[in-house]
């Protein structure tokens, strides 16, 4: 009966995985790799400086409206698969939301639209299509790529990755903003294990 | 029990052992039934039993090698990226040392350790990766891979792997920084792999396309010097015909035959003074070479173009094995050692007891024959450069009389001008 019923208690201790929630803002460093808190680090910084710059200003001044951005590449050029969608995405979020400038959607975000745009030309009321040719051109394209250099030596690595973004005008060509953010990780691994 | 009797009875456990190893299957033994399936061309077979045998946590990254690859051959590429990626972070973990799996191969068994892919497999496991992201037209993906066998080969090896394992994953590293525009990146990783060509064991193996390469990125980067080197190391070279790689164009890379395979040969001897068995189990490499020798692509309006071979790991893998049989055959002696003194201290409690320690000892000392047995053993490439009204493409394989073996048709219609479209292709039968 012992036997049975401890056999039974460590099936049911061995089958369940072990779950905890932990805040989404914890720092969590499993393997070194690019994570969620770089990201996270990333467009908090860029969101603080691309705001805090004149480039906005100029653009009320000189245009009369709010700027409006596009996202273009933002190119993986490190030494791991990163997504940098993450990021991109709470910066969009952020600048959207301080009401300060506007988004438009991106080449493969609009085709959705275009689709749905024709197919409304096609079999909408007419007092309810919306038609073709009224997109807002964006005034800006957001650019920018991630770095890596990696050093290592044995067991220990040392990890630099560099973000670059930039605002290009769409008008003519000028860079209005840069903005750039470094993360530098000294990963040392066990030479042994179990 | 008299002294003599139990020598018989060892010398009739000797000639048992043959028969009862038979049954002793490690896990390495388990997976000839999954390339046998892959040689009948039974890819689905061969991935269905590859499942069903499942893997414990120290061949963890042996079944997934070989999932990866298998999934690739059906041309599950999504599967197979997934495979492959849940593999990395098991390898970079197992480069620590383990003191327990070491111990257990200096006193236990051989294979007692979780598999870690000899330093060519995980370079081919890294380009056969970066194939999958350029199938999927993903180049920035590929291109991480590419940096990942550069970081790989820079951390385990000071930039060059053993016995040239490296040749043909930084060949096709170059061939990815080229297709994303960055000659100066390409050519440096074909400086690596025509180095790493060299380097080489077995029959010369250097392509022509790599010395293409090499002639027109150094002309094109205006390094005048370096481009004549080159075009003295491949006299039959002519600048002038070289494809200019920011045209349209089609890469078709072929996977023929599997790596050799690693089989057990063991020896019995008995000790005449104490009637002790001692075995000693080591593995050696049977061929599984395909017959593909040529293959050629067409399309309307072109005879024929004819692909090189590009990767041979036959010679690769014989000359790592060569590297590795000093240490097995060192921790074989270890292990019969600390068996015997095992057996020995058995023998203090009863002559039976030693017997049977000592027929134990004898029965699991299996030789290790675990390796990525599904990789493929030859790599062929095609360069297929494509007027803009080509829409197929017409991929042959053909044995070394002209026979026809496969073929197989790539739509390359959707390819826009100025772009470079990767495929695969699997012959693994013989």
């Amino acid at each position: 009966m012992a036997v049975v019923l401890s056999a039974t208690l460590l099936a049911a201790c061995g089958s369940t995985p072990k779950v905890q929630r932990i805040d989404t803002e914890s720092v969590t460093d499993l393997s070194g790799k690019w994570n969620d808190t770089d990201s996270r680090l990333v467009s908090q910084e860029m969101i603080a400086d691309v705001l805090s710059r004149p480039w906005i200003e100029e653009h009320r001044r000189t245009e009369g409206n709010k700027p409006t951005i596009i996202v273009g590449s933002i190119r993986n050029l490190s030494h791991e698969h990163i997504n940098v969608q993450t990021f991109v995405a709470d910066m969009e979020r952020e600048l959207i939301n301080s009401g300060r400038v506007d988004f438009v959607a991106s080449s493969t975000e609009r085709t959705g639209v275009r689709e749905e745009r024709l197919d409304q030309d096609l079999n909408s009321r007419e007092d309810t299509r919306n038609a073709m040719g009224q997109e807002i051109g964006a005034d800006y394209m957001l650019t920018g790529t991630i770095n890596t250099i990696v050093d290592a030596e044995g067991r220990r690595q040392v990890t630099y990755y560099q973000v670059d973004l930039t605002l290009i005008s769409m008008k003519d060509n000028r860079k209005v903003w840069i903005g750039q953010k470094k993360i530098k990780k000294d990963i040392q691994r066990s030479s042994y294990r179990p | 029990m008299t002294s003599s009797v139990a020598g018989g009875l060892r010398l009739l456990v000797a000639g048992t052992l043959m028969l009862i190893t038979t049954a002793c299957v490690t896990y390495g033994h388990q997976l000839a039934s999954v390339d046998n399936a892959l040689q009948q061309g039974n890819v689905s077979g061969a991935l269905q039993l590859l499942d069903a045998l499942g893997a414990s946590r120290r061949n963890e990254v042996l079944y997934l090698v070989n999932k990866g690859a298998i999934l690739r051959m059906q041309g599950d590429i999504e599967g197979s990226i997934a495979a492959f990626e849940a593999a990395k972070p098991l390898m970079r973990f197992q480069e620590a040392t383990s003191i327990s799996e070491t111990l257990g191969e200096l006193s236990v068994v051989e294979g007692s350790d979780a598999y870690q892919p000899r330093p060519f497999e995980q370079l081919h496991m890294r380009a056969m990766q970066a194939l999958n992201f350029l199938e999927t037209g993903d180049v920035e993906s590929a291109r991480v891979e590419a940096l990942q066998i550069d970081a790989f080969l820079e951390r385990a090896f000071d930039g060059a792997a053993p016995q040239g394992g490296d040749a043909f994953p930084l060949y096709l590293s170059g061939l990815i920084f080229e297709a994303n525009g960055e000659p100066d990146a390409a050519l440096v990783s074909y400086r690596k792999a025509y180095r790493a060509y060299q380097r080489q064991p077995g029959p010369a193996l250097m392509p022509r396309d790599l010395g293409e390469r090499l002639v027109y990125l150094a002309d094109r980067l205006g390094l005048d010097s370096e481009r004549d080197e080159y075009a003295r190391a491949f006299p039959s070279v002519s600048l002038a015909d070289v494809p200019d790689s920011r045209q349209r164009q089609l890469l078709v890379v072929v996977g023929a035959g599997l790596v050799p395979r690693r089989v057990e040969v063991s020896q019995v001897q008995q000790d005449q003074l104490s009637g002790k068995i001692y075995r000693l189990s080591l593995p050696r490499l049977v061929s599984r070479t395909s017959r593909v020798a040529q293959v050629t692509a067409q399309f309307a309006g072109e005879a024929g173009i004819a692909g090189e071979r590009v990767s041979m790991l036959e010679p690769v893998a014989r000359a790592t094995l060569e590297d590795e049989m000093p240490g097995l055959i060192a921790r074989a002696i270890a292990r019969n050692v600390v068996k015997n003194a095992a057996a020995n201290q058995a023998g203090k409690e009863s002559e039976g007891l030693e017997l049977f320690v000592n027929f134990v000892s004898a029965v699991v000392e299996n030789a290790d024959v675990r390796s990525w047995s599904t990789l493929p053993g030859e790599q062929f490439l095609l360069r297929v450069p494509l007027p803009d009204d080509v829409g197929d493409v017409t991929v042959s394989l053909q044995d070394r009389f002209g026979v026809p073996l496969f073929q197989e048709t790539f739509d390359v219609s959707s390819l826009a001008e100025n772009r470079t479209a990767f495929r695969s292709l699997y012959w693994l039968q013989r």
